[in-house]
């Protein structure tokens, strides 16, 4: 049973000519646009790209010079995952000195919270509004879901250090816990909350919460 | 109104619209809106997270796929009706149905799993479902409402057959493009748009090349085909100079742009053979039998 009749070479000649015709219009289209914007075809990390964080109870900016870095072995679903978890400890790191300073990414799990997060979204709005440098989305074990956009945060520094940064969870549940927070500015200041005998009502797993991510920047003022 | 083709089973001219019997509309009827609630299902909340203070709908996971499979379902349910009711495009349409009823199911029953856990990962969370899953579930059930339609003794024209699985695929491969829409408005509105509209036009050649096929139709999937895998070759190889820099997740890294995952994959499969397809078909007669 011939189901595609017979065919004319004449047509076929001109869907090859559409064809190419169509993939070199795109190419240099898309070739046309890089250059026109003076924007470069590749997806370097925003170097110049700052958010504030706090340490030592002042308010300090922070400049990310690279991209991040996520420990894909202790990934779950490697090729549909983020690479980025919370919950999951890395296994490597992004260079082989263990010495590394500690971010604490602290989350609100409540409304509003006041003041606002440093880091409001992930996606949409140009730096500081957004995150630069850090994953869109993060890996949860949400069957059906997988990857989530990067949850809104601040940060807390356990010093003024600068190169490659351990990050580590904290789950605030409670806006006076967060405003005593904003109002210290300091690693001390959430040691202090966290040893507190009702600690675990305010914050979830204290400063223990690990995770896969790496994030790169220095303290610039 | 829903009608059928008289003498679309035979592929005979002329042809005459007559509408179809109730036994057969009602059914047909449901089906439709079974479709409708099933994608309104997806769009719904499905589920909300970190206390309430993050609302995931099923387009910011797998539901939106599940969604794709319900249109496809109602696609060969009109496909089945229009061309006089052939036994194996119920069979698809149905096999398409049960697909999104059972993947809408499994999906809740997962997210309800994790909520009622007392793992780390459930303190985290802390999921509670929305109204999503039992919306598109619902809807999903509605799509087997075609097993009632019965089917006549009539075969699918085999010409027929190669279109409905071009159609399949650009359906798939539009269906991704869609779903990816709103990520990309996120990362850039040219990136967004771009995406919206090579969806649209993949399910507008996926309905033309099967209801009107003509070699115009042919050349527009070989071109569009074409633009989309040299577009998504770039983005892997070197970057698109549009995406502001964002980190595009894990998967096959084959150049300095973002990594090759499983939608990305997908999609390209699905336009390359519809390319290859389409090359097939293209100058091929198209008699009234091949229009049936």
């Amino acid at each position: 049973m011939n189901i595609f009749g017979r065919p004319h070479a004449r047509p076929r000649r001109v869907a090859l000519a559409i064809a190419g015709f169509s993939a070199a219009f795109s190419a240099l289209l898309v070739g046309g646009y890089a250059f026109a914007s003076g924007s470069p075809s590749n997806t370097l990390p925003v170097s110049s790209a700052r958010t504030p964080a706090w340490t030592n109870g002042k308010t300090v900016t922070v400049q990310y010079a690279q991209d991040y870095f996520c420990d894909r072995t202790v990934t779950a679903v490697p090729l549909a995952a983020s690479g980025c978890e919370v919950g999951a400890a890395a296994n490597v790191g992004p260079v082989a000195n263990p010495d590394r300073s500690t971010i604490y990414v602290v989350i609100p799990l409540f409304a509003n919270p006041n003041p606002p997060t440093m880091c409001p979204t992930a996606t949409g709005p140009t730096p500081p509004l957004n995150c630069p440098n850090h994953p869109q989305d993060i890996y949860v074990p949400l069957a059906g879901f997988g990857d989530i956009p990067l949850p809104a945060h601040s940060h807390i520094l356990d010093g003024p250090a600068g190169g490659w940064w351990d990050v580590k969870g904290v789950v605030v549940l409670d806006q006076a816990t967060w405003a005593e927070l904003a109002a210290g500015k300091s690693l001390g200041t959430l040691l202090n909350i966290e040893a507190r005998p009702d600690a675990a009502s305010h914050i979830l797993f204290g400063t223990n919460l690990p995770t896969n991510l790496f994030l790169f920047f220095n303290t610039v003022s | 109104m829903i009608t059928q083709q008289i003498g679309a089973s035979t592929g005979l001219a002329p042809r005459h619209t007559v509408p179809l019997p109730v036994t057969i509309a009602t059914p047909a009827i449901i089906a439709i809106v079974g479709a409708m609630i099933t994608v309104v299902g997806s769009a719904l909340p499905w589920v909300t997270i970190f206390r309430g203070t993050q609302t995931l709908t099923g387009w910011h996971g797998s539901p939106r796929y599940l969604a794709g499979v319900a249109v496809a379902s109602i696609a060969l349910t009109l496909l089945f009706l229009w061309a006089g009711r052939p036994a194996a495009l119920r069979r698809l349409a149905v096999l398409a149905g049960l697909t999104a009823v059972v993947g809408v199911a499994f999906a809740s029953w997962q997210v309800a799993g994790l909520d009622s856990s007392h793992s780390v990962s459930a303190r985290i969370l802390t999921p509670v479902l929305g109204p999503g899953p039992l919306i598109m579930l619902a809807g999903a059930l509605l799509l087997l409402a075609v097993v009632a339609i019965p089917t006549s003794a009539a075969k699918v024209p085999a010409p027929l057959w190669p279109r409905v699985i071009l159609a399949g695929a650009l359906l798939t491969a539009g269906w991704i493009h869609l779903a990816l829409t709103p990520e990309h408005l996120g990362e850039a509105t040219i990136l967004g748009l771009g995406f919206l509209a090579a969806g649209l036009a993949q399910l507008a050649l996926a309905l033309l090349i099967t209801a009107r096929p003509s070699d115009l139709a042919y050349y527009a999937v070989v071109g569009l085909s074409a633009a989309l895998v040299v577009l998504y070759a770039i983005a892997v190889l070197k970057g698109l100079p549009f995406g502001g820099g964002r980190d595009h997740g894990s998967g096959l890294r084959l150049g300095s742009g973002e990594p090759v995952d499983l939608e990305g994959a997908v999609s390209k499969l699905a336009e390359l053979f519809s390319l290859a397809t389409a090359f097939v078909l293209v100058g091929r007669p198209t008699t009234p039998t091949a229009r049936w």
